[in-house]
């Protein structure tokens, strides 16, 4: 079951590192078009619906890594004073209904796109885009989310009966740590270079 | 079946008592607008979901998220975020209230170039700790000064807040943008006037030594870089040059120049970054999907109708309706997300006062200062915990007395934002 979790841990992070890079890429197309807009007079057609499709790939594609990472939003104040055992049947009661979330989503996404496929469906622009491109990196990412949602949540389930700890551990609440701790060591190595001697 | 207001109440107990069972907001904004969908109509409301939940995440206007978050990640990881504290801490620093003014105009500074309040606050504060070692000041005044001051993020363009705001009421995100110029500026001039009284009444800290004048000229040279990006990225949105989003996109361009340039950039930075931006992008989304379906439920319910016509016949002055609102928004701020409790909110309250009359950017600019109380009230303001987290030691509680005192200065912006409304609406109508 290890080896599981850990490949599609590591299945969901290169996702979000592609949709991360694609973001970058669209970056510089945008600057780039607007730059030929604006001294060359020429225009790269599309880039705003290029810039639309990235999108709905980053938030499909990155559910599944933001799930392993724990970065949904959930409000601790009034459940964390709860002993363990509630809040683990909390936890496990939130990753549920996340689960049952996931597959509607994903169940709602494979009809719309089936529908696409159904009338050959093309975008109403320029570039007449098969709308089955676009839509299908949209509907890998939820249906790869709400697979590793159900499994996430069914090894929720698991670990109450087994595991009180690792539950906990693995799937309660999340501090801010990590983060902040990076930004910090990143912000003051930077100071420390420019520093000339003010602060010691 | 006849919808009165107590349907309102209970989907709104039902959202509350999920979000308090610690269930995801996603969820729970979901599960309520799926509840009030499945009672009143059966499941074939559940039916335009795919091709909702496609056109949402398919819009060229919230592309600005991922392109602004990406923009401030290349920002602060490439070190040009902290460079700046220093270059205004020489001209600041002689101020009744000495380095705590820093604080302030240098979370100013970076909140024009990014969107975030989590990496303004954890930025200044790593570097701003450090800078009041072997001084003599006010531990609690430290606090608050960063805490509040990096609120501003969210106000001051570009902002995340904005942009969702923007395209949740279809109003112009350019226009909002500047909407938020003059109540920014105006709120980072009543905290540092807050220093200032403070300092008078009591010393809060010391005034530093004076920095020699061409030390302090060849440190403004780092205050270039983010004067820079405010002016590019906002210049092409007012110049016509680019949207919004493109702006963003062009910050991007710059920011990785300019972290080039510093001769920062890895490969590892870059992967940091857009990972990052993966990751803020898809919990935000997820959370947009869900309310975006709820302000289709709650608009074919006819929700908004309802409630206005109730307020209507209530006919309060406008300033008692933004006391309401203000109580409402720092009730729910006390315990929940910021950002979830804005787009939360937007779908119901939005119709309403727009319906009595108030201005749609005064109205976005209005939720977006709540949004920055929601960031500092107790017991999750959320850059309360990130303050206490750089500084690593005592408790939450010194930074939580630290920012009373700016609590109140966001109070009286509200409160001239109410008396003179064209503070918000002057500047994008001028130039627009």
């Amino acid at each position: 079951m290890h080896f599981l979790f850990n490949l599609l841990r590591n299945l969901s992070t290169a996702l979000a590192v592609v949709a991360g890079f694609a973001t970058f890429i669209l970056a510089f197309l945008i600057g780039l078009d607007v730059l030929a807009r604006k001294f060359l007079g020429i225009s790269l057609q599309g880039t705003d619906e290029i810039g639309g499709y990235v999108l709905a790939a980053v938030a499909s594609l990155g559910f599944s890594h933001v799930l392993f990472e724990r970065g949904f939003t959930r409000i601790d104040l009034f459940v964390k004073r709860f002993n363990v055992r509630l809040l683990n049947i909390l936890n496990v009661v939130a990753y549920l209904s996340l689960a049952a979330v996931a597959v509607f989503f994903a169940q709602r996404s494979v009809a719309t796109y089936s529908d696409t496929l159904l009338f050959n469906a093309h975008a109403n622009t320029p570039l007449q885009t098969p709308m089955w491109i676009p839509q299908g990196f949209w509907v890998v990412g939820m249906v790869f989310f709400a697979f590793c949602a159900v499994l996430y949540a069914a090894r929720a389930v698991l670990l109450l009966f087994t595991d009180q700890r690792a539950l906990e551990a693995e799937y309660g609440f999340t501090e801010l740590d990590d983060e902040i701790a990076e930004i910090s060591e990143l912000s003051s190595s930077a100071t420390h270079t420019t520093d000339d001697g003010k602060r010691k | 079946m006849t919808i009165g207001l107590d349907v309102v109440a209970i989907g709104f107990a039902v959202m509350l008592g999920l979000l308090s069972l610690g269930v995801h907001i996603g969820t729970a904004l979901f599960a309520t607008a799926a509840l009030g969908a499945y009672w009143f109509f059966g499941s074939t409301m559940f039916r335009p979901f795919g091709t909702l939940m496609w056109s949402t995440l398919n819009n060229f206007l919230l592309v600005a998220i991922p392109l602004y978050v990406l923009m401030g990640e290349i920002l602060v990881r490439g070190g040009v975020t902290a460079r700046m504290y220093t270059a205004i801490d020489d001209w600041l620093s002689r101020l009744p209230g000495g380095l705590l003014h820093t604080n302030i105009a240098a979370s100013t500074v970076f909140a024009s170039i990014s969107g975030s309040s989590v990496a303004t606050a954890a930025t200044i504060g790593t570097v701003a700790f450090p800078a009041f070692e072997h001084k003599r000041y006010s531990e609690k005044w430290v606090l608050g000064t960063v805490a509040s001051g990096a609120t501003l993020g969210i106000l001051i363009p570009p902002s995340i807040n904005l942009i969702i705001f923007g395209a949740m009421t279809n109003t112009s995100i350019g226009q909002l943008f500047l909407a938020g110029v003059v109540p920014g500026l105006l709120l980072a001039t009543l905290f540092i006037g807050t220093v200032v009284v403070a300092s008078v009444f009591g010393p809060i800290a010391e005034r530093a030594e004076p920095v020699p004048f061409s030390v302090r000229l060849r440190r403004l040279k780092d205050l270039l870089p983010p004067l820079i990006m405010f002016v590019g990225v906002m210049g092409s949105i007012y110049t016509g040059w680019a949207t919004p989003t493109e702006a963003a996109g062009l910050g991007v361009v710059a920011a990785t120049l300019l972290v080039i340039f510093y001769r920062q950039f890895t490969f590892r930075l870059l992967l940091d970054s857009v990972l990052a931006t993966v990751r803020v992008t898809a919990m935000t989304l997820v959370i947009l999907i869900a309310a975006f379906y709820l302000n289709f439920v709650v608009g074919v319910l006819g929700i908004p109708v309802l409630i206005t016509n109730a307020m209507s016949e209530l006919t309060l002055a406008p300033w008692q309706m933004v006391v309401i609102l203000v109580c409402l928004y720092v009730a729910l701020g006390c315990f929940m997300d910021s950002l979830a409790m804005m787009i939360a909110t937007t779908p119901i309250v939005f119709p309403v006062v727009i319906a009595l009359g108030y201005d749609p950017l005064w109205f976005g600019i209005f939720i977006v200062i709540m949004c920055e109380i929601a960031l500092i009230t107790p017991p999750v303001g959320m850059n309360l915990f990130v303050v206490q987290a750089v500084r690593g030691r005592g408790s939450v509680t010194d930074v939580i007395s630290g920012v009373i005192p700016f609590i109140i200065c966001f109070l009286v912006l509200i409160a001239f934002m109410t008396l003179f409304p064209d503070i918000v609406t002057w500047l994008p109508k001028a130039l627009f």
